[in-house]
């Protein structure tokens, strides 16, 4: 297992690096000079190729990106060129409010999502089913910023029990979190009812049943765990996205996350806070792989990692 | 049973979803529970304001943005301020500037005004300012006319020669050529006096954690994302303001800050174009709308590099059904221009007709011009103006009956600005509104006599010197009857660009907020504003 890990560390970092490579070379693509935006209308050649300089974007485009490999090296990220805030504290302050909405939500797209997929299961093909997996269809089908909005106003300015905006109280934590999570959710309670219905179907829960277990039993301790290899992997992607930040969510909401950093980043072509923006998302995604891919040994006994595994 | 109980839940859900759409147009404001704790909460009176994030420092020199005036006016000062019908008068001056006879020299005369730390503003501050306007770059060339600017700018010399401070209450400005909008350029937010000393101490933090003034109120706090708070000055130089704090909450989205302003968490919101209709029609919020016009407008910038000929160009000015447009896209809260300099200005023509619409005209002159078979136009939008995108896609329905095939070009910000710099724009959607009350400032972007014309590429000489004739007379006869040739030949005779509408821009006010004004400049003053 740990020499597994390892290996992954180092496709990691491999990854990590290919990524910030297309990015930055992107970056050279797309129209949008920065040092333009930055000096708006009133600025002429003498001006741009002055400020040019100040950036480091004058030398040549190699140099520029060992530049940029040696600061993250040395974990220094640069600065923004609009705030001039060190990118790694833009990018803390984003990760720890889009961290907060990413686990509210995760908890209760997980905890809806597999309630709901099993109650679905175990009365397949009765109207309890039916509701939920339409709920379920809505769920997935439906904007969310749509489910925002109509969150918003019955509950923030109709029923007046919730905020309508902004992230600094609990109260406030629950309406983004409900409709981020509501699409997942959905997903989730899906991916649970199919995979409970192969389990169910399985022999060994026959065998079980056969043998006496209790209902309860068999679900909680034979069932609910092998139906979760596919559970876990969709929900392991879906915290993935979480984590990186909605930004439809973000600005229905005003909430200063990670997806409002980078859209942000992006269209000021704020190229260090979008380097650190995309490598951030990219590491998120890497580990939060790694960590299902690790869970799966833990879950199922079968599967082994390392020297001999299958 | 199963039937009974899914159709029970789906009904169930789609009348929850229902009755949440269609209550927020017509859900009463509970703006007189919000106004009133605001106000008595805690004993304090607070103006709660939704806006956009800046998400950069609050300094106008660094960043031209208007959403960041909005903060920073009743913070900084300039030295002359610009007042609601167009007019100048002295703000940190004991009179209006002398002009001496050289028509070059201004003289000025300092009042005794306390900057937030409690120093004493003093000719050094004001010469400190203005020169961190050409070192910051954005709007140096405001400073342009001022002695030495070349030097400064070239890097030859750190100073302003042509800016001489006699005493800490007198100091004089030498221009290197007339330039009679000079004050008006002095009264613009780009001008803000700052306290040197504090200014130099706060280095990049200046903006983001330090903003001092002069003005009414000052900056408590700033954090991105979230939102500023700005408590009064008591020591104001215009007496102390009556209302003690302002909140301004940062909200991305228009629809729900106009939600917050509905629950009453808010006092002041923009009314978005798109958003009026709606709420012009609810009972109870109408009363609550307030609007302004703002001095300029949108139009379609042509590249005369690509677009030469100008008889194309008259075609597309015939093609755009500028009514429909005001009433289709702007709901009728706009109107179709006679004149690109608006009418609040010297040089609107007051006798012109409204541009035309003639679609058969403009494919006769598209034939002359060697398009009988039709046009193809690619028109670009800036994806952050949804005025700007949905102008463009009315015009394309438009654009038809004179046979012209419009592409519509959504392209980001920072595209935008890449592809106006570069010539990659055969014809934008663009707006433009004064800097300072000066016809000046409304053409300058066309002018090529400016180191920023780049979108246009336009270059007739006779406009250019009338430019600079135009900057040179302090004479309001002869001013006026420059800009009117001016714009005559840009917009009728070159049809450099083509004026599209004149907006007017909404916002909804607590009713209890009063005293509280929006001038043409898009400036906020709340230094006389009350909370009943």
């Amino acid at each position: 297992m740990v020499s597994y890990i390892s290996k992954r560390i180092v496709q990691t970092a491999v990854v990590l690096l290919g990524i910030s490579l297309v990015t930055f070379l992107l970056l050279q693509v797309v129209p949008g000079d920065p040092v333009s935006l930055m000096l708006d209308r009133r600025a002429d050649p003498a001006t741009i190729a002055s400020v040019r300089h100040q950036l480091g974007l004058d030398v040549s485009l190699p140099q520029q990106y060992l530049n940029f490999v040696n600061g993250v090296i040395h974990m220094d990220l640069g600065n923004s060129y609009f705030t001039k805030e060190p990118v790694l504290f833009a990018l803390n302050r984003a990760f720890h409010v889009t961290l907060k909405l990413a686990s509210l939500s995760f908890v209760f797209a997980v905890v809806i999502g597999i309630s709901c997929g099993m109650i679905a299961a175990l009365y397949r093909g009765k109207a309890l089913d039916s509701s939920l997996m339409t709920l379920s269809i809505v769920g997935v089908s439906a904007p969310s910023f749509w489910i925002a909005i109509i969150l918003q106003i019955i509950f923030g300015l109709k029923l007046n029990l919730l905020p309508i905006s902004g992230f600094d109280t609990p109260a406030a934590y629950i309406l983004p979190s409900i409709a981020l999570g509501t699409r997942y959710a959905g997903s989730i309670a899906r991916i649970t009812r199919t995979s409970m219905l192969d389990v169910i179907k399985q022999d060994y829960i026959r065998t079980a049943r056969a043998k006496g277990a209790k209902r309860k039993a068999v679900i909680i301790h034979h069932a609910m765990k092998n139906a979760m290899i596919p559970i876990i992997t969709l929900v392991g992607t879906e915290l993935g996205n979480m984590l990186t930040g909605s930004m439809l969510i973000e600005k229905v909401f005003s909430i200063p996350g990670i997806g409002k950093l980078a859209v942000d980043s992006m269209s000021n072509r704020d190229l260090p806070l979008l380097e650190g923006t995309v490598m951030y998302i990219a590491l998120v995604f890497v580990a939060v792989n790694l960590l299902v891919d690790i869970s799966y040994a833990f879950i199922d006994p079968r599967i082994r990692y390392g020297k001999g595994a299958a | 049973m199963k039937k009974g109980l899914q159709v029970l839940l789906s009904a169930s859900l789609i009348i929850g979803l229902l009755a949440g759409c269609g209550s927020g147009a017509q859900t009463a404001p509970a703006s007189s529970s919000a106004g009133g704790s605001s106000t008595a909460s805690a004993g304090t009176k607070t103006i709660r304001i939704a806006a956009v994030d800046p998400q950069v420092p609050l300094d106008m020199q660094q960043n031209t943005y208007s959403i960041i005036m909005r903060l920073t006016d009743n913070v900084a000062e300039s030295l002359i301020s610009s007042q609601k019908d167009g007019s100048l008068a002295p703000l940190l001056l004991d009179q209006m500037p002398t002009l001496f006879e050289d028509k070059l020299t201004y003289s000025f005369t300092l009042k005794s005004v306390k900057f937030h730390d409690g120093t004493t503003l003093a000719s050094s501050d004001v010469k400190y300012s203005l020169e961190r306007l050409v070192k910051e770059e954005k709007m140096a060339s405001l400073m342009a006319y001022v002695a030495g600017y070349d030097a400064m700018e070239s890097g030859k010399a750190t100073e302003l020669s042509g800016i001489k401070v006699v005493d800490d209450t007198h100091f004089t400005i030498t221009l290197s050529k007339p330039y009679s909008p000079f004050l008006s350029v002095l009264s613009t937010p780009y001008a803000a006096i700052y306290p040197k000393a504090a200014c130099e101490a706060a280095g990049d933090t200046w903006g983001l954690k330090t903003l001092i003034g002069t003005g009414p109120f000052k900056l408590d706090s700033y954090t991105a994302g979230s939102g500023a708070e700005f408590s009064k000055f008591s020591d104001y130089h215009g007496g102390a303001p009556k209302i003690d704090k302002i909140s301004y909450k940062f909200i991305e989205d228009p629809n729900t800050q106009v939600l917050e302003y509905q629950k009453g968490n808010v006092d002041f919101v923009d009314l978005d174009n798109s958003l009026y209709p709606v709420y012009s029609s609810n009972a109870a919020l109408k009363d609550q709308i307030h609007s302004f016009q703002q001095a300029g407008g949108y139009y379609f910038n042509f590249n005369v590099k690509t677009i030469k000929d100008p008889k194309v160009r008259e075609a597309i000015s015939l093609a755009i059904d500028r009514k429909s447009i005001c009433d289709s896209v702007l709901h009728g809260t706009a109107s179709v221009p006679t004149s690109f300099i608006p009418a609040s200005l010297t040089g609107h023509d007051s006798s012109a007709q409204a541009f035309a619409y003639d679609p058969a005209k403009a494919k006769s002159l598209l034939a002359s011009a060697g398009y009988a078979s039709g046009y193809n136009l690619r028109v670009t939008v800036n994806t952050k103006s949804n005025l700007g995108k949905s102008i463009a896609t009315a015009f394309q329905q438009e654009a038809k009956a004179a046979g012209i095939n419009v592409t519509v070009e959504p392209v980001d910000s920072a595209a935008w600005s890449d592809m106006k710099k570069n010539g990659g724009m055969d014809c934008s959607v663009s707006n433009w509104y004064v800097d300072y009350n000066d016809p000046d400032s409304m053409l300058y972007p066309v002018s090529d006599n400016r180191a920023d014309l780049v979108s246009s590429f336009w270059h007739n000489a006779q406009f250019k010197q009338l430019m600079e004739d135009g900057v040179k007379t302090d004479d309001s006869a002869a001013r006026q009857k420059i800009y009117v040739q001016a714009e005559n030949i840009l917009t009728r005779q070159d049809f450099a660009i083509a004026p599209l509408i004149n907006e007017t821009k909404f916002y909804l006010l607590n009713p209890k907020v009063t005293g509280f004004e929006i001038n043409s400049d898009n400036r906020m003053d709340f230094s006389k504003a009350d909370i009943g």
